[in-house]
């Protein structure tokens, strides 16, 4: 009876939601921050209305509006990276006036109450999510260099790399390059290739990512297939309100090798490219253009990068109740393809067999996102995204080409609704298909549709309670095409302002790539066999985590995790017929555990800041009695960064400890001479920023030198990584 | 102000010396060659046993007359080479006496180079002629019972362990050389 009336008054709630705005009142007013004793105004602060959908962001002048809103008391929240949240309570909006609140901001070293959208797709602060979720914004991503995305990715607690695979809390080892354990979203829509299942960081235009939520656990219960470690939401940048130019040049050297027999090449290797992005606005429309070169040498033999990226957004606001958003991104690379070493003593010279070996891609997307704000407790948001690869291996000179085309088509209906102060509920529907064609993989077409549905309840002011659960149908071709209910639930617990307690119980599914069933390809002597019988593989999450803010100068964050994995898809290679085959098939029951704990510490306004974050995992394959391959148990990272005046000198520090197991047959059958040589992996990484204005044009210098102790490791199997690395890059602002 | 920039600075510097030294992965510093043991059995009268060497081929001799011309264009290498004379080499090999000898061949003083090596044998003279009075008298074999050849492989600053050999010398391999 109790779920009856509970969906009878959502549905009334819909129905009413459903009702365009009809006049009612607005909230005007100015976002300041107060420095030094003077008043500036702040560009681009979120200020949202507690209790319902609306929201916005000021302008030029730090000036907001929100109309329509009908009578009654609102609560308006702002908030900006690098200030406090500030909440005005008690704003009594009435019909056909004006109310202003003005809101002041103090800064902080320290990001306390972030507004995210990954945990539940939509905004919210991120003391109410119930999840362990990171951030990592636009200028930390600056301020290291990070060429591609997941350079920027090594940073971030409970995330580590194997070679360019994502694994989050050890869900992933290695699948080489097939099949992702963690979804990646680019603005809320999954960019996933359809044909290997793989995140392409390549093509995401760096320079345009304002910040980057990753979402650590199971997260099937909102978006599906994928999301079995967790999501890595890459948001772009808004469209800038007053117009904006950068200009950025980076150039770089590698080290010369440390030993006499890796050195392979009497000249320096570099890298160099520059990017150019620009935005404005006029009116309500808004456009931003980007466009990147990157040439690297490589450190290695046939190891060269040639990479172009362009990136356009537009994005028209209708009043303040719509806005469509439409992008468009192209990567176009070409570089030798350095699959491993020829041995230990060779480390940086590939099989002879591989030395003409080149990769190209072609690859681009398109997206569409169209949000409308039916009323203050309804909104309504459209997604869709056309994502295009074509990649394939030839010889040097171009010949033997081997290629795979794949068309991801997908389509999301999303709604949020508050029908009153207890619940929110975020519900919709999605589908995909994917088109694959090539050589590499036969052709045929997939696809999938799903029905989401989540509500966060507020139990009493301190407890929110979060429910939810998703079914996916999906096929890959004719292998067991069938449904998935992946349920979720949660509870945050607030008992004191600054200390969340939370926890979260879900579970999650991975529909194998396309690549791990139907893959059929031969390198050398190592063959990757189909297998169409492959399952979908299955995990239960649990978490337990407390977030404690101390005072007013850090955070602090712990969190206890266990995941339990069913038809657990790992690569299984075996002889047969003296070469080595590859298959994907599920072999295993697996349970990963651990804790993971960070701290965020900022002293003397921006003088000195520090961070740590600690994981440990303990990966097990329940089936064999052994550790599961590529999993490091130990995960350690750490940062100290420091503003004096005009300098800023910091360094980041990471360890992860040798993984306990790989695919010792590489080794042992003479594919990868010394393919057991692995070690812990330590990297110190140096920059010094250096600000300066020259004619009225604000630059940014920054020299780094990255793995300054010039440590040999390898993340993956017979690859070494790279060596010390200086850089230079400098960036104009107009 | 002036005691949080000392901090800073001073925190700075500690941190970077967080990280030890190592460097890390590197090549594996061993020697160029091959190392194993010969088991001896049943040896002859000590006149009868005037020179033993370790002889690496490239390819299968044919037979003994072509042995020098197999040398001389470098696609046998000797161990001890040549240069450690005949009384020298029986020290190294066997001392005419012994069960066991450990041996290393290696690319230092001899003219072992990288490459495959089909045929490795323990060459035996047992007459005065140089050029006539030499048999087999052991074979790297994996095939054991047998005298079936196995390849030894020779790679860059690798040194391949266990290419061990057995000499029975009243069960010779067959003659000449296959």
């Amino acid at each position: 009876m109790a779920m009856k009336r509970y969906l009878l008054s959502m549905i009334v709630a819909l129905c009413a939601a459903a009702t365009a705005f009809a006049g009612g009142g607005s909230i005007t007013g100015r976002v300041i921050a107060q420095t030094e004793g003077n008043a500036e105004p702040l560009v681009g602060a979120i200020v949202l209305v507690q209790g319902s959908v609306r929201g916005t962001t000021t302008n030029l002048k730090g000036e907001y509006k929100i109309a329509d809103l009908p009578p009654g008391k609102y609560t308006v929240t702002v908030s900006m990276v690098g200030y406090l949240r500030h909440s005005v309570a008690g704003v009594e909006v009435e019909e056909g006036r004006d109310v202003v609140a003005n809101v002041t901001l103090t800064s902080s070293p320290v990001q306390f109450d972030q507004v995210v959208v990954t945990a539940s797709k939509r905004q919210q602060s991120l003391d109410e999510v119930p999840v362990s979720l990171s951030v990592l914004d636009a200028g930390e991503i600056r301020q290291r260099n990070a060429l591609v995305l997941d350079d920027a990715l090594r940073y971030i607690p409970g995330v580590n790399m194997t070679g360019f695979q994502v694994n989050i809390r050890g869900s992933s080892g290695y699948s080489r390059g097939a099949g992702s354990r963690v979804l990646m979203l680019l603005d809320g829509i999954p960019f996933i290739t359809g044909d290997t299942g793989e995140l392409n960081f390549e093509t995401i235009p760096i320079g345009e990512v304002d910040r980057i939520e990753v979402v650590k656990g199971a997260s099937s219960a909102l978006y599906g297939s994928n999301a079995l470690g967790g999501v890595i939401n890459v948001i772009t940048k808004d469209i800038s309100e007053r117009p904006s130019t950068t200009v950025r040049l980076f150039g770089g050297m590698y080290n010369q090798p440390p030993y006499d027999q890796w050195k392979w090449s009497s000249k320096s290797r570099f890298l160099n490219g520059e990017s150019v992005s620009h935005s404005y606005r006029s009116g309500d429309l808004g456009v931003s253009l980007f466009l990147s070169r990157q040439f690297d040498d490589g450190y290695r033999q046939n190891d060269y990068r040639r990479r172009y990226n362009f990136y356009v957004k537009v994005k028209e606001d209708y009043a303040q109740h719509s806005a469509l958003t439409l992008t468009f991104g192209l990567l176009y690379q070409y570089g030798g393809q350095f699959l491993y070493w020829r041995s230990l003593d060779s480390a940086l010279v590939p099989p002879v067999a591989q030395q003409d070996d080149n990769i190209k891609s072609i690859r681009f997307f398109t997206t569409a996102q169209y949000t409308t704000v039916v009323n203050e407790a309804f909104s309504l948001t459209t997604r869709a995204m056309w994502y295009h690869n074509d990649w394939g291996f030839e010889t040097r000179s171009g010949i033997g080409r081997a290629e795979s085309i794949a068309d991801d088509f997908r389509l999301e209906v999303q709604g949020t609704l508050l029908p009153n102060d207890m619940h929110t509920l975020t519900f919709g529907v999605d589908g995909n298909a994917d088109v694959i064609g090539g050589d590499i993989i036969s052709d045929r077409v997939i696809g999938g549709f799903a029905a989401f549905c989540q509500d966060e309840i507020r139990l009493a002011k301190p407890v929110m309670l979060t429910a939810g659960a998703r079914y996916d149908f999906s096929s890959v071709g004719v292998t067991y095409p069938g449904g998935q209910l992946n349920p979720k639930i949660a509870l945050a617990y607030t008992p004191f302002a600054g200390t969340t307690l939370r926890t979260s119980l879900g579970e999650a599914f991975r529909v194998p790539a396309v690549a791990e069933a139907f893959l059929m390809a031969g390198f050398s002597n190592i063959i990757a066999r189909p297998n169409p019988d492959l399952k979908p593989e299955r995990s239960w999450s649990f978490e337990v985590g407390l977030a404690q803010r101390l005072g007013d100068f850090g955070t602090f964050d712990i969190a206890g995790f266990r995941q339990d994995f069913d038809n657990l898809i790992e690569v299984t290679p075996d002889i047969e017929d003296n070469a080595l085959n590859f298959q994907w098939r599920n072999v295993a029951k697996a349970r990963i555990q651990g804790v993971e704990t960070s701290v965020k510490l900022g002293f003397w306004d921006g003088l000195l800041d520090y961070s740590v974050g600690y994981t440990y995992v303990y990966p097990e394959d329940i089936t064999a009695h052994d550790l599961l391959k590529y999993r490091p148990r130990h995960i350690f990272y750490t940062t100290l960064s420091s503003r004096i005046g005009f300098l800023q000198p910091s360094v980041d520090f990471r360890f992860i400890s040798r993984v306990d197991r790989v695919d010792d047959i590489l080794g042992n059958f003479g594919i990868i001479a010394d393919g057991d040589a692995r070690n812990d992996i330590i990297v110190t990484d140096f920059r010094l920023g250096v600000d300066f204005t020259l004619g009225n044009v604000p630059f940014t210098a920054t020299a780094s030198v990255n793995n300054a102790l010039n440590y040999n490791y390898v993340e993956l199997i017979g690859n070494m990584s790279p060596p010390r690395t200086y850089m230079l890059v400098l960036e104009a602002r107009m | 102000m002036t005691t949080g920039r000392s901090a800073a600075f001073l925190a700075l510097l500690l941190f970077s010396l967080v990280p030890g030294c190592d460097k890390g992965l590197g090549p594996i510093f061993e020697q160029t060659g091959f190392s194993g043991t010969i088991h001896f059995h049943h040896w002859p009268p000590p006149e009868q046993v005037l020179e033993l060497r370790l002889i690496a081929f490239t390819d299968y001799p044919s037979d003994s007359s072509s042995i020098l011309q197999t040398l001389l264009l470098g696609k046998a290498v000797i161990y001890p080479p040549t240069t450690t004379g005949v009384a020298g080499a029986l020290q190294i090999l066997g001392n005419k006496s012994a069960d066991t000898v450990d041996y290393v061949f290696t690319t230092d003083g001899t003219l072992l180079k990288e490459g495959t090596y089909n045929y490795v044998v323990v060459a035996w003279r047992y007459g005065p002629n140089y050029f006539a009075d030499w048999s087999p008298a052991g074979v790297y074999t994996l095939t054991p019972g047998t005298f079936e050849p196995a390849p030894v492989i020779v790679r860059a600053h690798r040194m391949k362990k266990d290419v061990n050999i057995d000499v029975d010398f009243t069960n010779l391999p067959p003659k000449p050389w296959r």
